[in-house]
């Protein structure tokens, strides 16, 4: 399959396993559309590793979403949420201002312009709630927040409040899931 | 001192056939449109077109618009020395001398010192374009210095400069009195050695001619045919509501909405062809101004261009081959910036010959929505929950009360209630715009109001999903909604969002709804006004507040000084102002429907105007719109300013009531 790019030269789409090339040209388009690898013959392809794949999270699946906002400050921070997900086998998800700030990927919104979820549990970090985030998440059976702001509408929606610091009580939670499964795997319960 | 009056004749009548055929090529596309009823109310037309045309009212609003209109009267006067000079080009013996002698001097003077004020105009428009050009004179289509432009200046220039020069030398040739034409009998002066001026005579009346008749053809096929367009346009400028679109008639087989040129009215198209250029729209949109595609001025630009380039076509009644909406070109307009709009008014606002960009923009929506479900994909969900719950979040409708349990509040019963509190989606499911409602319910009980509530029956207004071109859902939400009015008795409406309150009040009026519609800044500044609300303290903790103009309530409805007086009595001090405030003010970014979409591309709209509000470091913004209320708070907390307060005027008032 042959395909060009906006300066009107021929490539040939690489795909993983396949074809003998060498890469002389790369194109990632970001924002949708199109996705080509330009190549002429000699090396192997064995495989396509992109941002998409490592993105390709479907939170509308998920059963536990630990979610971020605007209270977690930088994208750097989100590295808690992942602890916190990874531990109890959910996701991250993000309210708006999260995705709007670039901290996380747009496909991992959740609300009214984003996508509705229904976990199991969802767990949400420094979002105040406004109403176009509890739409897209107050189905869930189980609701944690965790904000500073006691007067955050997301505690109107919550099944379990928490008023702090969630710099200090999500590695918390972490901490106290990771000495449980270190128990249970100790004591084989 | 003489021409071969049969070649001007000849050239004259080759001009103006030419003239009359571009004219009536154009008025055929025109009346290719739909109809549409613009000869109603024939007093105020005729008033409204001596006051924008005549009156030049909206382009002297810009300093640089003086210039417009000196060019415009001089232009005026002028006409009837043009109309002598062919008269006399094909009939010597006929001119204005024949008219009494004091009257034919007055003309005289008039055309003298007018054509030297024209040429001085013209010096300051080069200029301008040349030294001074103003980013907004350009646009993706037509630049600031264009050919055109400049052939027109030129065009100017050369008739000031052979009238005078023909002027001129008729007094240094003794043929006329140099007394009373200060400017020509100076150039007699200059001219008064000349060895030859039977060839200046010449050479100033045929430069006068040929200049003349050029302009003539080139008019018609130039953005200057609104010269010709522009005085009919503000002629049959939109009488009604800036805000309500036209209904559609719902029937088997119609098609709604503008997907191809012909769909729009008549007027619409003549909109297109009295666009000059300005970009006063262009400078005042808050789409554009934030970096997104779209741009009012490119839309009327892109009608009149994909009607003429599909003018063939069109009259054969075919299909156009260049499409109006889809394609990135010159006589089309993108999804994008068909998306982009927030509805605000602020182009209709600006447009000194009244052209109505807006409310294209919506047909075209309508026509994307209803006739190929194309809409950005965000708003699947906000239909959906429209159509099923009645409310942008598909809360169910039984959480509308929620607000009221801590209150007093009662359902409206006819006869016994007078007026009917319409809270609104907004105030009856957004936590903070709750507070507002309760803020008002406080204050109408203070005021001793008989009001009450439709409760779970309450529903939206539809103002999203008619500003978003779904007009079939709106079409059942307001019949359902003024079935229900009717049903209950209603005859006085309260409001808190200007939404709401423009929806019910203006276009509800196509479904028969006549009744008193109120806004909550009207009602408070009444009950102010009249000592029937009394305040026991003045808030205090609000530091300085700045006051911010609903697009719904200021441009649409024409309300900017109730929000004002409100906060002046209940804190003592007028308000400061925005830079853009009053008719100028700034959107916030949320109407049209934008509120339920994400901005993609460059600054957000609510961050620009969060920006301006701090310049003058205020401690509260005031708002009286739970869409601005929500913008602003966003906007704060984006900038990292949340020290700054966003409050409704309600909140503001009530803080100063004694709790009851």
């Amino acid at each position: 399959m042959a395909a060009s790019d906006n300066k009107g030269n021929k490539g040939i789409l690489l795909e993983s396993g396949t074809n003998e090339l060498e890469l002389i040209e790369l194109y990632i388009d970001e924002v949708g559309g199109y996705r080509g690898y330009y190549g002429v013959n000699v090396a192997k392809v064995l495989e396509i590793i992109s941002d998409k794949q490592k993105d390709a999270v479907d939170i509308a699946g998920a059963d536990i979403i630990v979610s971020g906002g605007r209270g977690m400050l930088g994208k750097e921070n989100f590295a808690l949420l992942r602890e916190l997900a990874d531990e109890t086998g959910g996701v991250v998800g993000a309210s708006r201002s999260a995705v709007d700030a670039g901290w996380m990927p747009q496909e991992r919104q959740v609300g009214q312009t984003g996508k509705t979820v229904r976990p199991k549990i969802y767990i949400a970090c420094g979002i105040s709630g406004a109403i176009q985030h509890l739409v897209g998440m107050q189905d869930a059976d189980v609701i944690i927040a965790i904000n500073r702001d006691k007067e955050a509408p997301i505690f109107e929606v919550a099944t379990y409040g928490i008023v702090g610091d969630l710099f200090q009580v999500v590695p918390a939670i972490t901490q106290r899931l990771r000495a449980l499964k270190q128990l249970q795997n100790k004591t084989g319960i | 001192m003489s021409h071969n009056p049969n070649i001007f004749a000849a050239m004259l009548v080759v001009a103006l056939l030419f003239f009359i055929w571009s004219c009536a090529r154009r008025i055929r596309l025109m009346t290719l449109g739909k109809p549409e009823n613009r000869f109603d109310q024939l007093p105020l037309r005729i008033g409204d077109m001596l006051l924008y045309a005549f009156g030049q009212k909206k382009v002297v609003a810009k300093l640089f618009g003086l210039n417009h209109a000196i060019l415009f009267g001089s232009f005026l006067i002028l006409l009837l020395a043009n109309g002598e000079f062919l008269v006399q080009g094909v009939f010597p013996h006929l001119s204005l001398a024949l008219l009494p002698h004091a009257i034919y001097q007055g003309l005289r003077l008039a055309f003298d010192v007018v054509s030297v004020l024209t040429l001085i105009c013209v010096v300051i428009a080069l200029a301008r374009r040349l030294f001074f050009k103003p980013d907004y004179l350009d646009s993706a289509y037509v630049k600031g210095r264009s050919f055109e432009g400049f052939l027109i200046l030129a065009f100017i220039a050369l008739l000031m400069i052979a009238y005078l020069g023909f002027g001129g030398v008729k007094i240094a040739t003794g043929l006329e009195p140099g007394e009373g034409v200060p400017v020509s009998r100076f150039v007699a002066a200059l001219l008064a050695g000349s060895a030859n001026l039977t060839a200046w005579s010449n050479f100033f009346w045929w430069l006068h001619a040929v200049v003349l008749l050029a302009f003539i053809c080139f008019l018609p096929h130039s953005k200057h045919m609104h010269i010709l367009t522009a005085i009919p346009n503000c002629f049959f400028k939109n009488l009604n509501s800036t805000s309500a679109q036209p209904r559609e008639d719902f029937a088997a087989g119609n098609s709604y909405g503008v997907g191809v040129v012909t769909d729009f009215t008549w007027k619409d198209l003549l909109d297109s062809f009295s666009c000059t250029e300005c970009g006063r729209c262009q400078r005042a949109c808050p789409a554009q101004t934030t970096g997104k595609s779209l741009n009012p001025r490119q839309v009327i630009h892109a009608i009149k261009s994909n009607l003429l380039a599909n003018a063939a076509l069109l009259k054969s009644g075919g299909t156009p081959a260049v499409p109006l909406i889809g394609a990135e070109a010159e006589a089309s307009n993108t999804h994008e910036s068909i998306w982009a709009c927030t509805t605000c008014g602020a182009c209709m606002e600006e447009c000194p010959v009244l052209i109505e960009q807006m409310p294209k923009i919506i047909k075209m929506r309508r026509h994307l929505v209803e006739m190929g479900a194309s809409f950005p994909e965000e708003l699947l969900n906000l239909f959906e929950n429209m159509e099923q719950r009645s409310n942008p979040w598909g809360i169910a409708p039984a959480e509308r009360i929620k607000w009221s349990s801590l209150l007093n509040a009662k359902p409206f019963v006819a006869g016994q209630t007078e007026y009917l509190f319409y809270v609104g989606c907004t105030g009856a499911f957004d936590s903070r715009a709750k507070h507002v409602t309760v803020a008002l319910a406080t204050i109408l009980d203070h005021a001793g109001i008989s009001w009450g509530l439709l409760g779970k029956e309450e529903k939206c207004c539809g103002d999203s999903v008619r500003r978003l071109g779904n007009e079939y859902i709106f079409d059942r939400m307001a019949t359902e909604n003024v079935k229900l009015f009717k049903d209950k008795g209603v005859t006085k409406i309260i409001t808190q969002c200007p939404h709401c309150f423009s929806t019910l009040k203006n276009d509800y009026q196509q479904y028969g709804l006549d009744i008193e519609v109120i806004h909550h800044s009207q009602l408070i500044e009444h009950l102010l006004g009249t000592g029937r609300l009394k305040l026991s303290s003045k808030a205090s903790d609000l530091g300085k507040i700045i006051v911010h103009d609903s697009c719904y309530l200021g441009r649409h409805n024409d309300i900017y000084e109730a929000p004002r007086h409100v906060i002046q009595t209940a804190t003592g001090h007028r308000p400061a102002e925005f830079v853009r405030h009053g008719k100028n003010a700034f959107c916030c970014g949320a109407g049209g429907g934008r509120m339920w979409m994400e901005e993609h591309t460059g600054e957000r709209i609510n961050n620009n105007r969060v920006a301006e509000a701090l310049t003058v470091n205020p401690g509260t913004i005031c708002v009286s719109c739970p869409y601005c209320l929500t913008m602003f708070e966003d906007g704060l907390k984006d900038k990292g300013a949340s020290t700054v307060k966003v409050r409704d005027i309600a909140e503001v008032v009530a803080a100063g009531l004694q709790s009851a």
